[in-house]
């Protein structure tokens, strides 16, 4: 809750957030617009003096001193505006900042129900862009409407005191103005909260249909979920027309109204002038004021509407967020509960809307440490009476306690840290590893519950009882590990190479091409068999084509003109063959080409083909050769080269090795190369510039995975040498020492979206990982090992029945039957009622639903 | 096979160009749509005794042996029994091409065997730009389906009466 004001979040008026913020730099503000105004009056005065006394009595002195004056006090003027402005805009996204904390805070302690009826969309758009128009107009929420009407005031003023009938007579047409303006923006806003709506519900029918993608490409959905947007497109066109015609309504009014006052002026001042009653001075410094006036008016108008339109998107978010949290996040009065885990159930019930019962009269009393399986047929009540226990849902029949303390008394912090709740799909967070193995933890540590976090020991442990550690070696093996962690390793990595490349060679023979420096590499670009290194930015050729030394040596040795021609042939069979297929990325999968650079190929080529492809401008002729460079025959089935150029190919790659980066072939393929220059430039780049690093025996590829360097050479069927070669590498670890290193490294692989990289199997065990690193005194599983295979549940089970055994109070919703027999207590639940409670023996013996249950599975 | 309908570049679209329009399901199909599938296939070679699919995994390919020979095999009661051998120029795995569901059978090399692969994607994606074309090919590929079938079927038959089981011991499926 904010320490300015304890009214419900959703509940504030607008102004609140205003008038109880940053109060010092806003009254600064205020005494720096009243400065201001002096300075914009002052130039008038000025005006008025040059014409009556410099002009007319010939004063030359007098007017630079006039003029120079009123230079000085415009620019003045123009500064401190500036100043008001940046100012005003800063405080309005300190108080953004403030109000989205609080309302995101706010909405991620509603309950879940809120959730699942609310669209996502809807949250995210009220977070983001929603609450950015309201900060555009917070920061001058109180300065614009002072400065405009002060400003107004003084012009109006110094009008007055020039000729009190005449400024009179032109603040007029104000009154008229204040009637008709407020009638069309009453009419705009109207108007305005509909288009809000309907905004919204246009982001809630696209990110329900992305969502959904599945369903509408599956369903081939396409016109059926089109219709429904452009049902609302024709709406909000609607609703953008009239708003526009009303608010060019209000701008010609104005314009109206702003015409009228020079009208009367020069009617009646001039009048006034003829007839030596009015200098000519006062009525230029009079038109200038009147022109000014103007300024403060508009200001009014646009404040209350930019005013009108902030406080209906305002109502409408905090309309939307209008909820109560359930619980609090923590007691004011004590420290959060250290409990023992007695669980306790007397005739609870749930029920939702009032109508229908999900839970009724449950049941239990489970002594602390003991483990209880729920059972029973989908849509019997076990999984939501886990929900319950752990707070995410709340009874609202009968008690249920944990030591005797009523649940929904608890408060979020409590239940944190008391009890470990996996569910059936558990969210992965974006990040590593290692970031969602401690999430759990972390959050504790965060609310002061936890002091330490565990290290990496736990980690690891935790790890392999869960059954991550093949995986964790896995991800390991396809990180790219950074330099300065992989060099002190490298010794004991090529050791690794080198066992690979004696016992596994001939295993691996048709599923991986392995580095020779004798042989064409069919998987490796044209860029990387003729240099036979990894470079900056390999095996993209960019840096490649810009290197000296390797557009000499292709020069030389008379390989440009054949590499140009070969990406020739490679532009045009892929537009032959491609040529309409160019919005779609999965054709261009067997060609170097990019779909995207289709267009531009076709002009290249039409380009080349009428001037001859030596007369092209070198940077014309760098794409044909980025694209021979690119092109890997294994891969890119689109073109291929005969025996031999791949020949020729590997010959230019000796002489490359040998006299540009003066390497001895016999040393590279042997392994005894001197690789200290090549770690050096990786340790140290500013100091040692190295551009090619060869595919040497003894040389770790610092840009290649921890997988290509051991392997060292190119994976070409990933399932087959994943499969065979994580149970190997894990006991090669072993052997060579590494395997805490390798597990870090590991723990360290990023999940992607969401966890987009892993299986929900791996899913799964990092969610009961991240539950057990807790430590909590209650484990709550929701079939939490449903997607793992036989082994991994078997394992998982056998932890818990032998480490958790009288330390964790287990309750566990279990799907398969075979595993329950080591539980204290079985619950059988069926239409959300208990059926069977009791150990596992006794209720075998009597023969009843779970018996039945067992011998039918 | 006249100039005008063979690929006229030099890529090894042309190898399996001729293969597949000798195949099966896809001879009498237009150059320009068997082109496509011949560039988006794919080879692969597989071990004696290696694996190429199995029963229960999710079906995303269809398979086209080129060179070497593929046991069937069906678990059954625990047991895998081999149902067909299969030898250059067979297809196998082409109900993939029309459906999703998981493998019913095994598929695995006897000696090193050559393969060509089509993916269900890439099917997909080439007949949505030809759609005209779908119809005759899908007959194809059910025409196939049901040769193997009686293939399978007689195989099977043919087995059990070596077996001794003679023809008026009573219906085998009852």
């Amino acid at each position: 809750m904010s320490k300015f004001d304890t009214t419900p979040i959703t509940k504030r008026t607008l102004f609140s957030w205003i008038i109880n913020r940053f109060r010092g730099p806003q009254l600064m503000l205020l005494g720096v617009i009243i400065v201001s105004l002096f300075f914009r009056v002052y130039p008038l005065e000025m005006q008025r003096k040059i014409i009556n006394e410099a002009i007319n009595l010939k004063e030359i002195d007098l007017l630079f001193l006039y003029c120079g004056l009123y230079m000085a006090a415009v620019l003045v003027a123009g500064l401190l505006k500036y100043f008001i402005n940046s100012y005003q805009a800063i405080i309005g996204q300190k108080i953004l900042i403030e109000m989205r904390q609080e309302l995101y805070n706010h909405i991620l302690r509603l309950p879940l129900q809120f959730f699942h009826r609310t669209q996502t969309g809807t949250i995210i758009s009220a977070l983001t862009a929603e609450l950015n128009a309201i900060g555009m107009f917070l920061g001058g929420a109180l300065a614009i409407p002072v400065t405009s009407f002060l400003t107004f005031l003084a012009f109006a003023g110094y009008m007055i005191y020039l000729n009190p009938f005449l400024g009179l007579i032109s603040m007029t047409v104000y009154p008229f103005e204040l009637v008709v303006v407020p009638l069309l923006q009453k009419r705009y806003n109207a108007i305005n909260r509909t288009r809000v709506t309907v905004t919204r519900a246009m982001a809630n029918l696209v990110n329900e249909a992305s969502s959904g993608i599945h369903e509408v490409q599956a369903n081939a959905g396409f016109d059926l979920e089109k219709t429904r947007l452009d049902r609302l497109v024709e709406r909000l066109y609607i609703i953008m027309r009239r708003l526009s015609i009303l608010k060019y309504g209000i701008k010609f009014s104005n314009n109206l109204f702003q015409s009228l006052g020079p009208f009367l002026l020069f009617l009646i001042g001039g009048y006034l002038a003829i007839n030596g009653q009015f200098t000519i001075g006062a009525l230029v410094a009079f038109l200038s004021a009147y022109e000014k006036v103007y300024d403060p008016w508009k200001e009014i108008i646009e404040y209350y509407q930019d005013y009108q339109d902030a406080e209906v998107r305002y109502r409408q978010i905090m309309e939307a967020f209008d909820l109560e949290p359930e619980y609090l996040l923590a007691a004011p009065d004590r420290k959060p509960l250290t409990l023992k885990g007695h669980i306790e159930a007397r005739n609870v019930g749930y029920t939702i809307d009032n109508t229908t019962r999900l839970l009724d009269e449950v049941t239990f009393d489970l002594t602390p440490g003991s483990h209880m399986a729920l059972i029973g047929f989908s849509g019997s009540g076990k999984s939501t009476l886990s929900l319950l226990i752990g707070q995410l849902y709340s009874h609202t029949q009968g008690v249920l306690s944990v030591d005797n303390i009523e649940i929904n008394e608890m408060t979020k912090l409590d239940i944190a840290k008391n009890i470990s709740f996996v569910s059936q799909h558990p969210f992965i967070f974006t990040g590593t590893v290692r970031d969602n193995l401690l999430y759990s933890c972390s959050a504790l540590q965060r609310s002061g519950v936890l002091d330490e976090l565990p290290d990496s020991p736990d980690l690891i442990n935790m790890i392999a009882n869960v059954g991550l550690a093949e995986d964790v070696i896995r991800w390991g093996l396809r990180t790219v590990i950074p330099p300065r962690q992989a060099y002190p390793l490298v010794d004991k990595f090529l050791r690794m190479r080198d066992i690979v490349s004696s016992e596994l060679r001939r295993q691996f023979s048709h599923v991986v091409e392995f580095y020779d420096a004798n042989l064409f590499l069919e998987y490796s670009t044209l860029g990387i068999n003729l240099t036979f290194s990894s470079y900056p930015g390999s095996p993209h050729v960019e840096g490649l084509i810009g290197n000296e030394p390797f557009r000499a040596f292709i020069k030389d040795n008379a390989l440009l003109p054949w590499l140009l021609e070969l990406g020739r042939s490679i532009a045009k069979t892929t537009i032959t063959l491609l040529a309409d297929f160019q919005n779609d990325e999965f054709f261009f999968q067997g060609s170097p080409m990019e779909p995207d650079q289709l267009d531009s190929y076709i002009a290249l080529v039409k380009k080349a083909d009428s001037k001859g492809i030596e007369q092209l401008k070198d940077q014309d002729q760098d794409r044909f050769l980025a694209l021979a460079l690119l092109f890997t025959p294994g891969q890119h089935k689109i073109y291929t080269i005969s025996r031999a150029d791949k020949d020729r190919i590997v010959a230019m790659r000796q002489k490359f090795l040998q006299n540009v980066l003066g390497i001895d072939l016999e040393q590279c393929r042997n392994g005894v190369l001197q690789r200290t220059i090549y770690d050096m430039a990786q340790m140290a780049p500013e100091r040692h510039a190295i551009f090619f690093t060869p595919f040497c025996a003894s040389q770790y590829l610092y840009s290649h995975s921890l997988l290509d360097n051991i392997i060292f050479g190119t994976v070409i069927e990933k399932d087959v040498v994943q499969s065979t070669l994580a149970p190997l590498a894990l006991q090669l670890f072993k052997d060579q020492g590494l395997l805490d290193e390798v597990f870090e490294i590991g723990l360290d692989f990023h999940v992607g979206s969401k966890g987009d990289k892993l299986s929900g199997g791996q899913k799964q065990k990092i969610a009961i990982a991240t539950a057990l690193l807790k430590n909590a005194p209650i484990l709550i599983l929701d079939e939490a090992t449903a997607s793992l295979d036989n082994n991994s549940q078997a394992r998982i089970q056998q932890y818990i029945n032998t480490q958790l055994r009288k330390t964790t109070t287990v309750i566990a919703v279990m799907h398969r039957l075979d595993m329950i027999a080591g539980y204290d207590h079985i619950l059988v639940m069926k239409a959300g009622k208990v059926v069977e409670s009791g150990g596992y023996t006794e209720l075998m013996k009597e023969r009843g639903i779970l018996y039945e249950l067992v011998n039918n599975s | 096979m006249s100039s005008s309908t063979t690929p006229e570049c030099n890529c090894r679209i042309t190898l399996d160009f001729d293969i597949l329009r000798q195949s099966q399901v896809f001879a009498g199909a237009p150059a320009e749509v068997v082109k496509l599938f011949a560039y988006l296939s794919r080879h692969r070679t597989y071990q004696p005794g290696a694996s190429i699919l199995l029963q229960g995994d999710k079906a995303e390919n269809c398979y086209l042996i080129i060179s070497g020979e593929v046991d069937i095999i069906t678990r059954h009661r625990d047991q895998e029994i081999v149902v067909q051998r299969l030898r250059p120029g067979s297809f196998f795995g082409e109900l993939a091409l029309l459906a999703r569901f998981d493998w019913f059978f095994s598929a695995r090399a006897t000696q090193e065997t050559e393969i060509l692969i089509i993916s269900r994607e890439g099917f997909e994606k080439v007949l949505s730009k030809y759609p005209e074309k779908r119809d005759k090919i899908t007959e194809k590929v059910i025409q196939l389906r049901i040769s193997r079938f009686e293939n399978q079927t007689a195989n099977l038959l043919d087995r059990l009466l070596e077996a001794g089981l003679s023809a008026d011991s009573g219906p085998l499926i009852g």
